[in-house]
């Protein structure tokens, strides 16, 4: 179906909102909502992006059609750059790339009727013959399995599903190449979604389209793109070939996504990667892999011998202790939580011990650590943390416990080709060799 | 505790009266719910599941709404009792979680202000106690440092983390019953995750029955012990987990298994769409959308539920008992019938190959 001409060249594309203070917007720091995309959809292809909310998708969405003016990078449909573009060829640019929204709901004039809300781009784009407007329109419906009668209808007396026909129609009407849907399906019913999805399908087979589309629901994406890109923060942390992704996932957040899907076979009790927490904060990103924070599969330094569950839970006290939360307040609640700690006096010191024992439960870390030296990093950690010095118990942690994830940032690389893939994982295996990651002691 | 089932709901009747007619939204449904059980409702929008839930507390509108039939709680009926002692039940006895936690938190108050509210309209504690209480809910949701959050306000929580709130008032009062209606439908995929395993950990712990109500079948497979299929305000099949998903006997439910995107075997929609719940269909409400009706399936009322045992034995607990039931005229009779629908199914995968002589004559 495709035809190996890239129609939609996205390159490094960035969109940062600045965070302003005061009168003078005195910008204070950016949300980094868009950091770096890279993607291309070939002519009839469909192309999707998957994330959880607030990874950024949809403001990539926004930006490639230039609803946002991008920060940096660039974006080059049919071979030229849309920041480029002067007024009439923004305008041209407009007929021949569409949108379809989330929620039909909110998407129509309630006050016009579907034939008028279809035939407004028309319009908008100068066509004047009325009548021509109307077979159009009527021609559209029925393509969108509606019937010619219901142009004269109002959103209101349509169903949510009759409703994104509808958006279907109005973004179909001016022919376009390119058709962004963002999250088209997920105010709708399943019996619903899978009626859209197909009909979809057909009108790209139809008008040749090409197809972006962005969605949290991998069964959706899975069920009609051929490549898909997977968002964290803003970056892409894999893209590859639909069913290669969805069945060797590469990256530790694509194993997650994946596994997390609720699935319709009963007798599968398989192990699921539960990610704990949630998406760090897009104007603070971790450093590092901005997924270390949450990954499962995170990468123990080599002193030290960790089962990778201990691993985790260790680098997420560490997480904690950074965060500043773990004061002598807190870790008092923590031992006697029935007490809130305006009511009682806190003292300046606890019992080493008993704060021990309540954090290894809590971060459910074993008796004694597999590798002693870490034990005895962590019981260091635990003592000045007990009494007040959380700096010391920081730089503690921070100078033994450190992982490659956090110190460098893993490059998106092409492992097989046509996907990529941003792990320190993958480059482990593939063609760093071992003993250059090892750090000398 | 008593081998009666904690909730048993007879020939439900919820009926709402408008200007165009009688809303028959929900029209004779009966099942149980076992103590510590998870009993999954599945449908359609508009298929009468969050109503039959509201019916049970009798959280709808009255007028135009009016209930009939029997809903008896742990030996009670609760359609006899007064309002008083109903509004002792809910979020007493009976907790619910709604799918919008945006919606369901005020956003003046803190989280611990309103999960005290929650224990103060059904103990009797000190402020302290229902302050300690507050912090160990929110610590038995999962919310880390529980002590430091209770006293934050909504929207510094995450759209997970305020589920959990909502789920963590839903269980102040430590009921025998939790009506959670689509509680996962506003998450992220990760989240909902973690807010299924929340929910199997809670039952585990407070041997809670839970009714809960989705139209994510692979929800249903995460939680399920037991799944009523519903469809225009009739239930069109019951069973086990396993028995609607290895052997979906209904041809609604083996519709719903067949549309759910991103599994093998491609995307088939259901034609056609939901009818009319004024004026419903005579006979089997989803006959005008299923490709094995026949002249039968359009006359008289909807089919009886038949014992369906059509199970592999290795299915477990179907043999005899009769709780995979289905309201379907092809499962009518003993086994005799049963080589029927397999000769059914094979058919309708054929494509093209119209259902309707085959069944017809």
């Amino acid at each position: 179906m495709t035809t190996n001409r890239t129609l939609l060249e996205v390159d490094d594309l960035k969109k940062h909102f600045p965070l302003t203070e005061g009168i003078m917007k005195k910008e204070i720091g950016r949300v980094k909502a868009v950091d770096g995309v890279s993607f291309g959809v070939e002519e009839g292809e469909t192309f999707g992006i998957v994330g959880e909310s607030g990874c950024g998708k949809s403001t990539a969405a926004r930006t490639i059609l230039r609803l946002e003016e991008p920060t940096a990078g660039s974006v080059r449909f049919d071979g030229r750059d849309i920041v480029e573009y002067d007024r009439s060829a923004l305008k041209r640019f407009r007929r021949e790339a569409q949108m379809i929204f989330q929620d039909p709901d909110s998407s129509f004039d309630p006050r016009m009727s579907v034939g008028d809300s279809i035939a407004e781009p028309l319009i908008v784009h100068g066509m004047t013959d009325r009548k021509r407007r109307r077979r159009i329109v009527e021609q559209l419906l029925v393509r969108v399995g509606l019937q010619a009668e219901d142009i004269d209808r109002y959103p209101h007396e349509l169903s949510g599903g009759q409703k994104q026909r509808v958006g279907l129609a109005r973004a179909l009407v001016l022919n376009p190449r390119l058709l962004v849907a963002d999250e088209p399906v997920s105010a709708l019913d399943v019996s619903i979604q899978a009626e859209i999805l197909s009909l979809m399908d057909d009108l790209q087979t139809e008008f040749g389209l090409s197809i972006l589309l962005i969605s949290h629901n991998l069964g959706v994406v899975r069920e009609i793109c051929d490549r898909v890109g997977v968002m964290y923060l803003g970056e892409f942390v894999e893209v590859g070939p639909t069913e290669e992704l969805f069945s060797d996932p590469q990256h530790p957040y694509t194993r997650a996504l994946v596994s997390a899907i609720p699935s319709t076979d009963v007798s599968d009790d398989s192990d699921r990667v539960r990610l704990t927490g949630t998406v760090p904060d897009p104007s603070n990103p971790p450093r590092g892999c901005r997924f270390h924070t949450r990954c499962p599969e995170v990468i123990p330094p080599d002193e030290y011998v960790f089962e990778q569950a201990t691993w985790r839970s260790v680098l997420d006290f560490k997480q904690r202790v950074a965060s500043g939360e773990l004061t002598v307040e807190r870790l008092s609640e923590l031992l006697s939580p029935e007490q809130s700690a305006d009511e009682v006096d806190v003292p300046e010191t606890l019992p080493v011990a008993k704060v021990e024992r309540q954090l290894r439960t809590e971060y459910d870390l074993p008796e004694t650590l597999e590798d002693a030296r870490a034990d005895e990093i962590f019981t260091t950690a635990v003592d000045h943390l007990a009494n007040g010095r959380d700096d010391d118990a920081l730089e503690v942690l921070r100078e033994e416990f450190t992982t490659v994830c956090q110190e460098s940032k893993p490059d998106l690389r092409e492992a097989v080709p046509g996907h990529r893939n941003a792990c320190h994982l993958a480059d482990d295996r593939q063609d760093v060799p071992a003993d250059e990651l090892a750090t000398s002691d | 505790m008593s081998d009666d089932p904690l909730l048993s709901i007879r020939d439900l009747r919820t009926y709402f009266h408008t200007d165009d007619g009688t809303v028959k939204a929900v029209d004779g449904v009966s099942f149980d719910v076992d103590r510590g059980e998870t009993v999954c409702i599945v449908g359609e929008s508009g298929s009468g599941k969050s109503v039959t839930s509201e019916s049970i507390t009798q959280l709808i509108p009255m007028p135009p709404g009016e209930i009939a039939g029997e809903v008896i709680f742990d030996g009670t009926d609760v359609t006899t009792l007064s309002d008083d002692e109903l509004r002792d039940l809910r979020g007493g006895r009976i907790g619910h979680v709604f799918q919008n936690p945006q919606g369901a938190l005020n956003p003046v108050y803190t989280v611990g202000y309103q999960i005290r509210e929650a224990i103060d309209a059904h103990q009797d504690l000190t402020k302290r106690e229902s302050r300690q209480k507050a912090v160990s809910l929110l610590d038995s949701v999962g919310i880390p440092e529980a002590g430091n959050r209770v006293d934050d306000y909504p929207h510094e929580f995450s759209g997970g983390m305020k589920q959990r709130v909502v789920i963590a008032i839903a269980l102040a009062c430590e009921p025998d019953l939790l009506i959670a209606d689509e509680p996962t439908t506003a998450l992220d995929v990760t989240i909902e995750a973690q807010i299924l395993d929340l929910f199997r950990d809670l039952q585990a712990a407070f041997d809670t029955s839970i009714i809960f109500i989705t139209h994510d079948l692979g929800v249903v497979a995460e939680v399920a012990d037991r799944v009523v299929v519903m469809y225009a305000g009739k239930v069109m099949e019951t069973g086990t987990g396993e028995q609607i998903f290895e052997n979906p006997a209904h041809p609604y439910t083996r519709a719903l298994l067949e549309c759910l995107p991103g599994q093998p075997g491609g995307l088939e929609p259901i034609p056609g769409s939901l009818p009319s719940p004024i004026n419903p269909p005579s006979g089997c409400r989803f006959h005008p959308r299923c490709e094995y009706a026949r002249e039968a399936c359009r006359i008289g009322e909807q089919p009886p539920l038949y014992g369906f045992d059509g199970d592999d034995d290795d299915t477990g607990d179907s043999d005899g008992d009769g709780d995979h039931r289905v309201s379907c005229i092809h499962y009518e009779g003993e086994d005799g019938e049963l080589p029927d629908t397999n000769e059914f199914s094979e058919i309708g995968q054929e494509p093209g190959t119209g259902l309707h002589t085959g069944g017809g004559e």
